[in-house]
């Protein structure tokens, strides 16, 4: 080993944590080199020295007064741990009163009104399928708008995919029916 | 005055921490009175601010306290000790960093240690050079040395707190002693030691 090696190794070397070999080893080096024993030897009075140092110790009555702090800051714990408990069933207490409130006057309101007008609601979440369509043209309160479909819309929707058709003669989208509004208005138009 | 006489005599650490975890309040007056001072003198030695270094230390006894039941005694106690006060301790010299940086006084030059000046009339020899020294070191080598040659801890253990590998420490602890080494050279002081000195390790001579 050389005296990089040593050198690198001399705190290992003091405190005893070099394996036999390298321990051996590191030995061999210190018997011939001058320069390294010195090394190790100030080394050695810089440890003797640290262990030798004042300690620097807390004031008096400090056990006492950190016991005393310990038990402070758990009793403010414990209170507000109570106080957020209590504050927690409050809340939860007002938060299910109200939950029942709303339940019981605000969405059944709500639905007997849209029962009760002329649009009924499950034909609006759920519309019925053709077969269910009714046919009011033949109703008097209904005014028929006949929208005939340009032939190049017609044949350029022939084009394209059946999932994409916006028109179809087929069906019966250029047929608008709309309840008359009883304003006495009479609207009759052809597009 | 602390009462020094243990309640405890026979008690070790891990004895303690479970009768702490059971909550006796005087099995936590025992361990406070046990690391108290090793404890300042290690975080003493860190801040190198008296007043500050037993709120540290205070603090560290507090969440020992508050968060006694995370203890498992998988570490040592010691550990687990020495780890919060080096947590908080770096904390502390952090937000000092902050504000120097944010007050502009970090172009001024640190003003001497307060801790120095407390225990210097006490020391002879190379003792207060060595002290200021330490002082100056770079923190991981700083704190290396200290829980080795002050607080004489294994090197396995100063791993543990450090949370570093045992290769790093003996790297720091061996950089530290030789940068001390590079400082105290001039002074006669270090040549008288030598003097004195008997090699601990082996006779060469």
């Amino acid at each position: 080993m050389n005296c990089r090696g040593v050198s690198r190794r001399l705190s290992a070397y003091i405190d005893g944590q070099l394996s036999p070999a390298i321990r051996e080893s590191v030995e061999d080096h210190l018997k011939g080199c001058l320069l390294c024993r010195r090394k190790l030897a100030e080394f050695e009075a810089i440890v003797r020295v640290a262990h030798e140092l004042p300690s620097v110790g807390v004031s008096d009555g400090f056990a006492d007064r950190v016991l005393a702090a310990a038990k402070t800051e758990f009793m403010k714990k414990e209170a507000f741990g109570k106080i957020s408990y209590r504050f927690g069933l409050a809340s939860a207490a007002f938060i299910t009163v109200a939950a029942a409130i709303f339940l019981i006057f605000g969405p059944a309101n709500n639905m007997e009104n849209i029962t009760q007008s002329d649009v009924d609601i499950k034909q609006v979440l759920d519309p019925p399928g053709e077969a269910e369509i009714q046919d009011i043209s033949s109703d008097p309160r209904a005014i028929v708008y006949t929208v005939p479909v340009p032939e190049d819309i017609l044949a350029r929707d022939r084009m394209l995919d059946d999932s994409l058709l916006l028109a179809d003669t087929s069906s019966k989208i250029d047929q608008f029916v709309l309840p008359e509004v009883d304003r006495g208005l009479k609207v009759n138009k052809e597009f | 005055m602390d009462s020094r006489k243990s309640k405890f005599p026979e008690a070790s650490d891990k004895d303690l921490m479970e009768l702490i975890q059971a909550g006796d309040d005087k099995a936590f007056r025992e361990l406070v009175i046990r690391f108290q001072d090793r404890l300042m003198n290690f975080v003493g030695r860190i801040v190198t601010d008296k007043e500050t270094s037993e709120e540290i230390v205070q603090e560290t006894f507090l969440r020992i306290f508050n968060q006694k039941q995370s203890y498992t005694p998988q570490y040592a106690v010691s550990t687990w000790i020495y780890t919060i006060a080096l947590n908080l301790s770096r904390s502390e010299l952090r937000k000092r960093k902050l504000r120097r940086f944010l007050s502009l006084d970090f172009l001024k030059e640190e003003a001497d240690i307060e801790l120095a000046d407390t225990t210097m009339h006490k020391m002879d020899g190379l003792a207060p050079v060595l002290q200021k020294a330490i002082e100056k070191l770079p923190q991981e080598y700083k704190t290396a040395f200290i829980l080795c040659d002050i607080q004489r801890l294994p090197y396995q253990q100063i791993a543990e707190v450090m949370r570093v590998p045992v290769g790093t420490v003996k790297s720091r602890i061996n950089r530290a002693r030789s940068i001390l080494r590079e400082k105290l050279k001039p002074y006669k002081e270090l040549q008288h030691e030598l003097s004195r000195g008997i090699p601990q390790t082996i006779s060469l001579y």
